[in-house]
């Protein structure tokens, strides 16, 4: 009796486990559950024939807004205080989400709703650049996000009297850039960099392991930071925006400065997004903390 | 690249000493692992090692390795164990470096550990410090892990293990970033063995979404006396 009882229980554990709740996928972490990093990225280039998805006009010095992990759930507050902020920026060129846009199955459309253009009280319509999280591939998330929010992997441009700046979003949201896309990303830094006077690379898992903020959480391998910290020191790239970790860090890297925005879900105690100055120089940041 | 040779150079003087020292059990191994990574491709590494045992209760194992894609690694791993009645119980201590280009990577952590004909697993705690062109970093929090299964608990001269560790030898990852291990052992004599290692290791586990990132099969062989 008692070892049928003992079957029963490891069963039990095992299909929960296998089909977790609606938050977490917990077979996700052991085995993927949605298209593959090297699939996603053939989508998306497909999806932009290889192009900039937006060219953007500004000044020689410009501003953007960025935040990250919105988590949107049953609410999306913070996420429309942002959307808001920077519609109604006149010094705003555009805005960019670093990725884990929702928390929950089938909250993708309300993530839209939350970033809408809202004509009634925005007074411009920035472009807005989304970038893939985890938590957005999450039970097979990545056909949907595909269909309402965009590809994951795409570059687009800033330009200006005089010159251009490059802004490059990576698939980060298994942890790794994968095969394809890291042969990608040398070939097209190598190619195109020159061409441009800033170049700023959005992604969504943090690179360093700097401090204990994400706990058990993963973020990219060890192994593949070298590579990578390599590629960006030598491509003379001005920033990495991060996000993942729910925590701010910022720390300059042989000559890269590589920024970890902290989350801006609600609630949460100390949400944030980022106001990011470019200019000749480089970037200068300006951190909002929202109440 | 002065750094690297003079690595190489410390990790074989490193096995001589060990080879020399009259004591205990000695074993001296010799390994290829073929494979494929996602941001190196296809690669191999060859690595030499050798385990020591200096008494009945101090060991200690260290060797070198080199991969092809220009990774060097160092690792010493010394060892203090005592036999109980229901296992053996270990302290451990790792150093370990690995240069590949300019970057470089020291780590060192001590930790405990527990064997018996049935299971192994070790727990610690290690700190890092890597960097480049004189710009480094830590990383204050991380943790090593290995836990092993014999599957055929040496069943004459077989053995045939399961293993999911972070912390495989020339391999010091970070404490979300583990590997799944088959190995199967083969002692034809007293003198010689064959270790055939599969090694599976995805990106993204941990609260993240998992990915495919290394698979390789490494083969070993080494000799005791």
């Amino acid at each position: 009796m008692l070892q049928v009882v003992k079957k029963m229980v490891a069963l039990a554990t095992t299909a929960i486990a296998l089909c977790g709740c609606d938050v977490f996928d917990i077979k996700g972490m052991f085995i993927p559950t949605s298209d593959r990093v090297d699939t996603r990225f053939e989508q998306s280039i497909a999806r932009t024939e290889g192009k900039a998805v937006e060219v953007v006009g500004a000044a020689e010095e410009y501003m953007f807004y960025v935040c990250t992990d919105p988590h949107v759930d049953h609410t999306h507050d913070n996420m429309t205080t942002f959307n808001d902020a920077l519609r109604t920026d006149p010094n705003a060129s555009f805005g960019i989400v670093l990725g884990d846009l929702i928390d929950r199955l089938g909250k993708r459309p309300f993530y839209v709703e939350a970033v809408a253009h809202n004509p009634a009280k925005h007074t411009h319509n920035q472009p807005l650049f989304n970038v893939l999280g985890n938590h957005d591939l999450f039970f097979d998330g990545w056909a949907e996000h595909l269909a309402l929010i965009g590809p994951s992997v795409y570059w687009f441009e800033v330009e200006f009297a005089g010159g251009k700046d490059l802004y490059i979003v990576l698939d980060s949201a298994n942890g790794t850039l994968g095969t394809k896309q890291t042969k990608w990303l040398k070939e097209f830094l190598a190619n195109n960099r020159h061409l441009y006077r800033h170049c700023i690379i959005s992604k969504h898992t943090n690179i360093f392991y700097t401090d204990n903020s994400q706990s058990t959480s993963g973020n990219m391998p060890f192994e593949e930071s070298f590579p990578l910290l390599s590629l960006f020191a030598r491509h003379k790239v001005t920033l990495v925006l991060q996000g993942h970790d729910h925590y701010r860090e910022d720390l300059v890297h042989e000559g890269v400065r590589y920024t970890v925005v902290g989350t801006i879900k609600d609630p949460c105690p100390e949400p944030e997004y980022l106001k990011v100055h470019v200019g000749p120089n480089g970037v200068e940041f300006e951190w909002v903390e929202l109440p | 690249m002065k750094l690297k040779h003079l690595s190489i150079t410390i990790a074989f003087l490193l096995l001589g000493s060990l080879c020399i020292t009259v004591a205990q059990e000695r074993e001296v191994a010799v390994g290829l692992r073929g494979g494929h990574n996602v941001v190196h491709g296809a690669f191999s590494a060859l690595s030499v090692e050798g385990t020591c045992g200096l008494t009945d209760n101090i060991s200690v194992r260290g060797g070198a390795q080199y991969a092809t894609y220009g990774r060097t690694a160092i690792e010493v791993r010394p060892t203090y164990s005592l036999p109980t009645s229901w296992g053996t119980l270990h302290a451990r201590t790792i150093l370990h470096h690995t240069a590949q280009a300019s970057f470089h990577n020291v780590a060192a952590g001590v930790g405990v550990g527990f064997s018996n004909p049935h299971l192994f697993c070790s727990l610690g705690y290690y700190y890092r410090l890597y960097g480049s062109h004189g710009e480094w970093l830590n990383e204050p929090f991380n943790i090593f892990y290995e836990l092993g299964f014999h599957l055929l608990p040496r069943v004459e001269r077989w053995d045939l293990q399961f293993v999911f560790t972070n912390s495989e030898m020339f391999d010091l990852e970070r404490h979300y970033q583990p590997s799944w291990i088959v190995r199967c052992d083969w002692e034809p004599s007293n003198r010689v063995g064959l270790v055939i290692d599969l090694c599976y290791k995805s990106a993204g586990m941990f609260n993240m979404s998992a990915d495919y990132y290394q698979l390789y099969l490494k083969a070993g062989l080494c000799y005791k006396w």
